[in-house]
């Protein structure tokens, strides 16, 4: 599906691996003490199709996430209908900006990320909306640094893997000629 | 977890029932209103608020349409369940509720800082040094983290209570009555944390302290500052957390204990009060008792002087006995003169005996000279009479002395039972000795016995004499007066020895009943450290029956010696009737002759008799003047004895003072400090009572009319993850990172990069 090929998406995962490991031992240093965020990054990094649009769609859901949430904890009534219309908010924007976009800022990538966003407030928000009124700011942080940390180490694999699959030799050529397959049908 | 564990107390104190009730609701619609307010706080690393939000939660309870206005901040005030509202007038929110039974309203609003009635100050050093919270981060070294927690609310209030000196009104300073706890959680990067006054638990990622505090007086105090110590590796600062909420006595178990034993002291006091009236009284008492003490002290001490007085006239009294027997001894020696005197009127009536022959006239002269000779014999013996009489009478005083000493000694026994005896034990001694010496004087009497054998005997021969000049005389009816005469002498020598035994067998007997019973009590005094007072007294009983058994064997001595005295008058006038009856005696004058010479011989030895008599009584003498000296040093002892008890009539009378001013002064001076103790414990409870008046403003902006209402407030201070991004830096290098990817991906991929 990425069309990195069986040894691409070998190296890929052992690049994500290497970034994972480095990530989690340094977790103190950087803020990013959870896997998940780099995750989602590494995800959109290596799914097919234009990567600034989907690392846009990306950092757009995220954003939207966060408007979400100040919307919920600083304008919405703190009830169950407060919280799904900021859900929806949420949603219409997202939908809205893809629709605008013909998909170059796809939707599933947006949604990952307002997902992401969302998920970290929601585990601080149950104890202390006041609190993470306060510190909304680092949970964007954290997750746009883990994202960018598995989004950088998706697109370098990937890059590396399509520079050495250039190179004219047949297995190679093979393995472009299956790389480019599923991107023309993402094509528009 | 720690995290968590925190939450958990927070909800225990911002929602463990802090209530404080302003009175029950008014409206007939509605059947109860409660609020429930809580703050959230954030502050920064040293304490500065930076931002804080109330939280309202108004409970109603009815039936039917009320209105409920709250007093609230109206910053960014808005409604939790709601989009619009409340409305908002004059401070507070206005609630116009539509009750079908319970209603719940949540309100969110920003509070400004100094709306906050606790200040939280975080002050840094590492090594000793002030640093500043920033300089923490990634530091190592001894740290340590102080923090100053205040109360800022007090407020003038006045304050009524009663004191012994009547009521009190005064202003003080009453704060609300906020209790709290502050805790602070520190990572593993802090080993080795240790406070002087926190509760330190480990978790499994670091360490967590905290601290309970009463920011109010009297109970508490309204500023506590609190000290963390660590050693630091690379670490930063603690995340604190302060939690307090306002107390009334029906909510806090603290102020209730607090007060109940504030009441518990009042009663001490009290019961202090009265115990000190009673120790008063106790001490007065026992100040009368010293006192008393005292007067039989003074009492014992004359007492002793009387013994040392009645020693003294005992002295006096054995003085005079040896006086008295001294003259008496001159009176002997005179009777033996006397005798001498007769034995020569004797001898010259042999002679003129002899000259009978040429005449009767020089008999009758003769006989005349014995009538003198006889004269002087009665005046020797009235000198004995009256050296017995003063006998008596010393021996008499003697008796009085030690009767009065036995009193007087009774008189002590009943105050002292611990008389010292040593020097009453050498007196007893001394008089033993004398009374020993008494008695080989009295033991050495035999002679002045034989004399009078003697005299009996001589009175007998003289007898014998003048019956054989009466067969021959020619008028035999004068001899005859003189024979009668002869006869009284021999009956008066004959009772003489016979009452001088008695008197010699009764003084041994009283005397060695004296030395016996002195010797008992000399020996009582040793055994017994202390005195055996009844062996004592009992013994100087028996020396006073001694003494006056002693003057009335005197008194025999002296009727003894009367009676002498009677015959030798009677003799006296049988030898002037024998004088006048000589005249006609011619013929049996040589028998005469040679019986007058007998007569002499009886008399010379009757006069060494009487010498020898002389002599013991001078023994005597002597002997009473050892007693004398005895009882000098026995009223020396007792002057002692005064002297030691008035050193103590001293010191007791220093007692008498201490406890009287113990009664007066140290107990005055505990009641004032009782007085002052009470008076605190009044203002104390007095300001309790003040505290329950202030407790409603611990409610951020007052509590709607008719509503229970509660407070909490939390306050965090930021922490700092030493090696963590800031938020923005994050966010930013997570963008870079994105935008640097999507790059990469362009010109890496080309096409299926950029374009897809």
């Amino acid at each position: 599906v990425s069309g990195l090929g069986r040894s691409g998406i070998a190296v890929a995962g052992a690049a994500l691996a290497a970034v994972t490991a480095v990530v989690l031992a340094t977790g103190g240093l950087t803020g990013v003490d959870r896997l998940w965020p780099v995750l989602i990054g590494a995800a959109v990094g290596l799914a097919p199709g234009p990567v600034p649009g989907r690392l846009g769609a990306l950092v757009l859901g995220i954003a939207a996430g966060w408007l979400g949430v100040v919307l919920r904890i600083g304008v919405l009534p703190d009830t169950a209908t407060g919280r799904g219309l900021a859900g929806l908010v949420v949603l219409l924007a997202l939908v809205a900006v893809a629709v605008a976009s013909r998909d170059r800022i796809p939707l599933w990538a947006a949604l990952v990320g307002a997902a992401g966003y969302l998920a970290l407030a929601d585990a601080v928000l149950a104890v202390d909306a006041t609190a993470f009124a306060a510190d909304r700011l680092g949970a964007l942080g954290t997750l746009l640094l883990g994202a960018g940390l598995g989004a950088a180490a998706a697109v370098l694999a990937r890059a590396g893997v399509a520079t050495a699959q250039r190179r004219p030799s047949e297995p190679a050529a093979e393995d472009a000629a299956s790389a480019d397959e599923p991107a023309s049908e993402v094509r528009p | 977890m720690l995290r968590t564990f925190r939450l958990l107390i927070v909800a225990v104190v911002l929602g463990g029932g802090v209530a404080v009730a302003d009175g029950p609701a008014s409206d007939d619609d509605l059947a109860s209103l409660a609020v429930r307010k809580s703050v959230s706080a954030r502050a920064d690393a040293g304490g500065t608020v930076t931002e804080a939000h109330l939280l309202t939660r108004l409970v109603a309870d009815g039936d039917g349409h009320v209105r409920v206005t709250d007093p609230t901040s109206t910053r960014r005030l808005r409604d939790l369940d709601r989009a619009f509202g409340p409305r908002v007038r004059d401070g507070q929110a206005i609630w116009d509720l539509d009750l079908d039974g319970i209603e719940v309203r949540r309100t969110l609003a920003r509070l400004p800082a100094d709306e906050l009635p606790i200040a939280v100050t975080a002050r840094y050093t590492l090594d000793g040094e002030p640093v500043e919270p920033g300089d923490l981060r990634g530091a190592s070294g001894d740290v340590t983290a102080r923090y100053l927690v205040r109360n800022v609310t007090a407020e003038p209030r006045r304050i009524t209570y009663g004191t012994v000196d009547g009521e009190v009104t005064e202003e003080t300073d009453v704060a609300v009555p906020f209790v709290g706890r502050l805790i602070a959680d520190v990572d593993e990067r802090w080993t080795d944390v240790r406070s002087d006054s926190a509760t330190i638990v480990a978790g499994p990622d670091g360490t967590q302290a905290s601290w309970s505090m009463a920011l109010f007086e009297p109970l508490g105090s309204l500023e506590h500052e609190l000290e963390l110590r660590g050693v630091l590796d690379g670490g930063g600062l603690p995340d604190v957390t302060v939690e307090f909420a306002p107390v009334t006595a029906s909510s806090s178990a603290e102020l209730t204990a607090g007060r109940d034993a504030l009441a518990d002291g009042q009663g001490d006091v009290a019961v202090l009060a009265f115990g000190l009236e009673e120790s008063e009284e106790g001490l007065r008492d026992a100040a009368a008792g010293v006192g008393e003490l005292l007067a039989g002290l003074s009492e014992l001490g004359r007492g002793i002087g009387g013994l040392a007085e009645g020693a003294e006239r005992s002295a006096e009294g054995a003085g005079a006995l040896a006086d008295g027997t001294a003259e008496a001894a001159g009176g002997a020696g005179a009777l033996a003169d006397g005798t001498a005197g007769a034995a020569s009127g004797a001898a010259d009536l042999a002679g003129g005996t002899g000259a009978l022959a040429g005449g009767l006239g020089q008999l009758a002269a003769g006989i005349a000279e014995l009538a003198d000779g006889l004269a002087e014999l009665r005046s020797g013996t009235g000198q004995l009479s009256a050296g017995s009489a003063e006998l008596a009478a010393g021996a008499d005083e003697f008796a009085t002395g030690v009767e009065q000493a036995v009193a007087e000694i009774d008189t002590l026994l009943g105050l002292v039972p611990d008389l010292d005896p040593g020097a009453l034990g050498e007196a007893l001694a001394s008089t033993v000795a004398v009374l020993e010496a008494v008695q080989e004087t009295l033991a050495a009497q035999g002679p002045l016995r034989s004399t009078l054998g003697e005299v009996e005997a001589g009175a007998e021969e003289v007898l014998t004499i003048l019956r054989g000049v009466r067969e021959t005389a020619d008028d035999p009816q004068r001899i005859d007066s003189a024979i009668v005469a002869g006869e009284r002498i021999r009956e008066a020598a004959q009772r003489g020895s016979g009452q001088l035994d008695t008197l010699t067998a009764e003084l041994t007997g009283v005397l060695g009943g004296l030395a016996t019973a002195l010797q008992g009590a000399v020996d009582g005094l040793e055994q017994l450290g202390a005195l055996d007072p009844a062996e004592l007294v009992s013994g100087l009983d028996e020396l006073a029956a001694g003494a006056r058994a002693l003057a009335d064997g005197v008194d025999e001595v002296a009727r003894g010696a009367a009676g002498i005295d009677a015959g030798i008058a009677a003799g006296a006038a049988g030898a002037r009737d024998l004088a006048g009856g000589t005249a006609g005696a011619t013929a049996g004058a040589r028998e005469i002759e040679s019986g007058a010479w007998m007569l002499a011989g009886g008399l010379g030895e009757l006069a060494n008799g009487t010498g020898e008599l002389a002599a013991g009584l001078q023994q005597l003498a002597t002997g009473a003047g050892e007693l004398a000296a005895g009882l000098a040093q026995l009223a020396g002892g007792a002057a002692a004895l005064a002297s030691g008890i008035g050193q103590a009539v001293d010191g007791v009378s220093e007692l008498e003072g201490g406890l009287q001013m113990l009664a007066d002064e140290a107990i005055d001076l505990l009641r004032r400090a009782a007085d002052a103790v009470g008076a605190d414990i009044a203002r104390d409870l007095a300001r309790i009572g003040a505290l329950e008046d202030r407790a409603l403003d611990g409610v951020p902006y007052g509590v709607p009319d008719g509503a229970v209402a509660s407070a909490g407030y939390r306050i965090t201070l930021a922490g700092s993850s030493p090696y963590r991004l800031p938020p923005a830096g994050r966010a930013g290098l997570g963008l870079l990172l994105l935008g640097a990817a999507g790059a990469v991906a362009t010109r890496a991929l080309g096409a299926q990069g950029s374009a897809g």
